[in-house]
């Protein structure tokens, strides 16, 4: 296969500018190098949250606001949640119920059905008398 | 490739990989600056494979955890060749420390490259050798270039392999290296008259036009 030489012509020496070409002429090809570096990569991920997620049961006496911290990072990291599939779960409903309960229309609550109210207001009466709310029976 | 395809710029697979954790877009800055980085480093390592692509693995490594640090006031390949460095410079001084023998690298890359280069083994053009491929000879020239190196000084190597192997302005390198820029371009100086000596023979060589694979 006839292929255009990085040197075209003959070597200028009097010009680095040839060190430069024939170092990418003689470049590594990729070998499956960035493979390895990729799958390194991963590795040190999950080494990383493996160390993460044996620390609460390496150190069981962490305080409170030790163990809260931990929690917020480690949820914070959706790569560690399949570590914790029952928790996630749990925080997971917990979210839903509160989200659930929220969007209920409160006014509802207070919206007075007929037989609930305690009191009523009286109509005015046509002869222009004045009009005071009393409580019924 | 599909994705090499559309050759997005190193900015933009940087902000990918920055932003967004596209691990994707760092395999690509990976697979396109490696070659680069692992020759820069087998250079440095006097042609030690292995190690050399340890130091370049490495370097990808904290590379990608140092992305959200990465500012980009020089270019990605610039911060790569820097961090490169550094990863570098803590294992030579780690076996320095531990008193083992530096680097096991051939003197040349002979065993990376093409066989019949190996049959030449460098030294020269190959003047007793007419039908011999513009292949073979750009290969030995690259022997003797690397054999050249090794009559520099540690310097006068590093103001190279910096410069004009690595790709890095003068400014970036000096930087890099942590020198002033007058003395990178002396000990650049004095290594091109070298080379110019070493490899003298090369320069008046016949050379074709085209080489064949």
């Amino acid at each position: 296969m006839k292929t255009e030489s990085p040197l075209a012509t003959a070597p200028d020496l009097d010009s680095l500018r040839t060190l430069r070409d024939l170092s990418r002429a003689w470049e590594p090809e990729d070998d499956g190098f960035s493979d390895r570096v990729m799958q390194a990569l991963s590795t040190t991920d999950a080494e990383m949250l493996g160390t993460s997620a044996t620390r609460w049961q390496r150190s069981p006496r962490l305080r409170g606001a030790e163990r809260l911290r931990w929690l917020v990072v480690e949820l914070g990291n959706p790569g560690a949640w399949g570590l914790y599939p029952w928790g996630v779960l749990g925080v997971g409903a917990a979210w839903w119920l509160a989200a659930w309960v929220a969007a209920q229309p409160l006014v509802e609550a207070a919206a007075p059905s007929n037989n609930s109210i305690p009191w009523q207001v009286v109509r005015a009466s046509s002869n222009g008398s004045t009009v005071t709310p009393t409580l019924s029976e | 490739m599909e994705s090499d395809r559309c050759d997005p710029s190193d900015e933009s697979l940087v902000q990918r990989a920055q932003y967004l954790e596209d691990r994707d877009a760092f395999a690509m800055l990976v697979r396109r600056h490696q070659g680069p980085l692992r020759g820069f480093l087998r250079r440095l390592t006097y042609g030690d494979l292995g190690t050399a692509d340890d130091l370049a693995q490495e370097a990808f490594l904290r590379a990608y955890r140092g992305l959200k640090s990465f500012r980009a006031e020089a270019s990605f390949r610039t911060w790569l060749v820097t961090l490169a460095y550094r990863v570098f410079l803590d294992h030579r001084a780690a076996v320095q420390r531990q008193g083992v023998g530096l680097y096991r690298g051939s003197s040349t890359f002979a065993d990376v490259t093409p066989g019949h280069v190996r049959d030449h083994g460098g030294e020269g053009p190959m003047r007793d050798e007419p039908k011999t491929s513009g292949t073979a000879r750009l290969a030995a020239l690259a022997i003797d270039l690397d054999r050249a190196l090794l009559t520099l000084t540690e310097a006068q190597r590093l103001a190279v392999l910096h410069c004009h192997f690595a790709g890095l302005t003068y400014a970036e390198a000096a930087q890099v290296l942590g020198w002033p820029a007058a003395t990178l371009q002396s000990h650049l100086r004095r290594a091109t008259g070298q080379l110019r000596v070493a490899l003298k023979d090369w320069a008046n060589a016949s050379w074709g036009d085209d080489y064949e694979d």
